[in-house]
């Protein structure tokens, strides 16, 4: 009890808030310096034939690219060229996973094992397919069971193909759903809240619509993988 | 209780510390009803612990039985009658061959009252290995030629066969999974799925891949 006690001040205690405010300070500044959390700066592998790239939910082995030109089996039909990357996937999950489709740009991400591959060079393809090269065609991945997989890119039938195709590879992460915590496969990359809301363009942001500041997933590659394209005709 | 107990010495006190030990009462009340909704809230956000998370509302309600035998899902039951493994399906187009195996399942399903088809997406039946891994239903074989495709009505069992494309080394232990179908748009929590034993001991499970069909007729039979 502090009662006073006939003349003599009473003693605060000072310790407490100052350890305070200087613990606050320490965590202020340690999160406007982005947190304690290490930013990865490992470059992107430079790879080729042959290189196999770990996606945490995959496996992926380059096998080679080709272009192959298929000449139409009947007058109604029409003759297609395809640039063809062929992969060999291994599944390391638990459970039965997809080919899905590549990554062709921000508003068609793809899915599946094809939403880690971007297409870097030649630019401008976006008409892609992925499957597994069986009779059928099909899309499952077993788990730790290796399937050949063909990601197929159509061509100008009259252009000439390529020399070398470029690759973008991403690595996957299992992240939390925001709204109910559900786990997911995501592309890894960064979380960035665009506009920073420590800036006062971030602050002076409206709360709804298109300018709300929302979380972006910064995909960074693990790896760009170049393979030379081999010419083939007809299939 | 302990009101009635400090009561007495209160009464005795002289009367300029009455207001005083009154007021030092009222704080002890006060200070128990914070003690008390401290409890009361920490109770009801502890409680909160225990409620299901979406990864759980997300998994199914699993009865389990062995080979033969039927297992009640309650909206479906299900039994496995045979286990056989071949090299090639026969389709009606052409036959489908693996370098691997095919593990084709035949199985008996009823329905209690409302008519189902086994069709859960992505595929209409999962192999569970004993190590845990899940096969889907191999897409290699026409879906329209299987279980997922039938009709299972109340009164009495429907057969039909799921086929799996495996490595030969995961049948010993493994498991086949069947489930109610489920909507895309609305997913219903903890439906119910039946996990029925293969009955594949290491034994049975290399003379079943020692000794594949080389064509099993999937399509021939359905006609």
């Amino acid at each position: 009890m502090t009662e006073p006690d006939g003349g003599t001040t009473p003693k605060r205690p000072v310790a407490v808030p100052v350890v305070a405010l200087l613990a606050a300070t320490a965590l202020g500044i340690t999160a406007l310096f982005g947190g304690l959390a290490e930013v990865p700066t490992d470059p992107p592998a430079k790879l080729a034939e042959g290189a196999k790239v770990d996606q945490v939910r995959f496996e992926t082995e380059f096998l080679g690219a080709r272009s192959v030109l298929q000449k139409a089996p009947n007058e109604f039909a029409e003759d297609h060229r395809y640039l063809d990357v062929l992969v060999k996937v291994t599944n390391k999950t638990d459970s039965t996973e997809y080919v899905g489709k590549p990554w062709v740009s921000e508003s068609t991400r793809g899915s599946g094992w094809g939403e880690s591959v971007r297409l870097m060079e030649p630019q401008g393809l976006t008409d892609v397919m992925a499957y597994v090269d069986n009779p059928e065609r099909t899309s499952q991945l077993f788990p730790d069971v290796p399937a050949t997989v063909v990601v197929r890119y159509e061509l100008d039938v009259a252009a000439q193909p390529p020399a070398q195709v470029a690759l973008k590879v991403a690595a996957f992460e299992e992240a939390e759903d925001e709204f109910d915590g559900h786990a997911y496969w995501d592309l890894a990359g960064e979380q960035v809240t665009k506009p920073d809301p420590l800036t006062v363009e971030g602050l002076t942001a409206p709360l709804t619509g298109d300018g709300r500041p929302q979380m972006y997933n910064m995909v960074s590659s693990v790896a760009t993988v170049t393979l030379k394209v081999k010419q083939e005709v007809q299939q | 209780m302990t009101a009635t107990q400090q009561e007495a010495p209160r009464s005795a006190a002289p009367a300029g510390r009455r207001s005083r030990s009154r007021r030092r009462e009222r704080r002890g009340s006060g200070f128990l009803g914070v003690l008390v909704g401290l409890a009361l809230a920490g109770g009801a956000v502890g409680i909160q612990s225990l409620a299901l998370d979406s990864d759980d509302m997300a998994l199914p309600l699993t009865y389990t039985g062995d080979r033969g035998e039927e297992v009640d899902a309650g909206r479906f039951s299900a039994r496995v009658d045979n286990v056989e493994t071949a090299k090639g399906i026969q389709q009606s187009d052409g036959v489908v061959a693996t370098d691997q195996i095919f593990l084709v399942v035949t199985l008996s399903a009823t329905v209690p009252d409302e008519p189902i088809k086994l069709t859960k997406d992505p595929a209409p039946a999962i192999l569970l290995t004993a190590e845990g891994k899940r096969f889907a239903a191999t897409k290699r074989v026409d879906s329209t030629l299987t279980l997922a495709n039938r009709w299972i009505q109340p009164g009495w069992w429907a057969q039909g066969r799921v086929v799996f494309e495996v490595p030969p080394a995961v049948l010993p232990g493994s498991k086949v999974i069947v489930s109610a179908p489920n909507s895309a748009i609305y997913s219903e929590p903890l439906t119910p799925e039946a996990e029925l034993d293969l009955g594949l001991d290491e034994e049975k499970a290399k003379q079943l891949t020692a000794a594949p069909k080389d064509v099993y007729p999937l399509a021939e039979k359905r006609r």
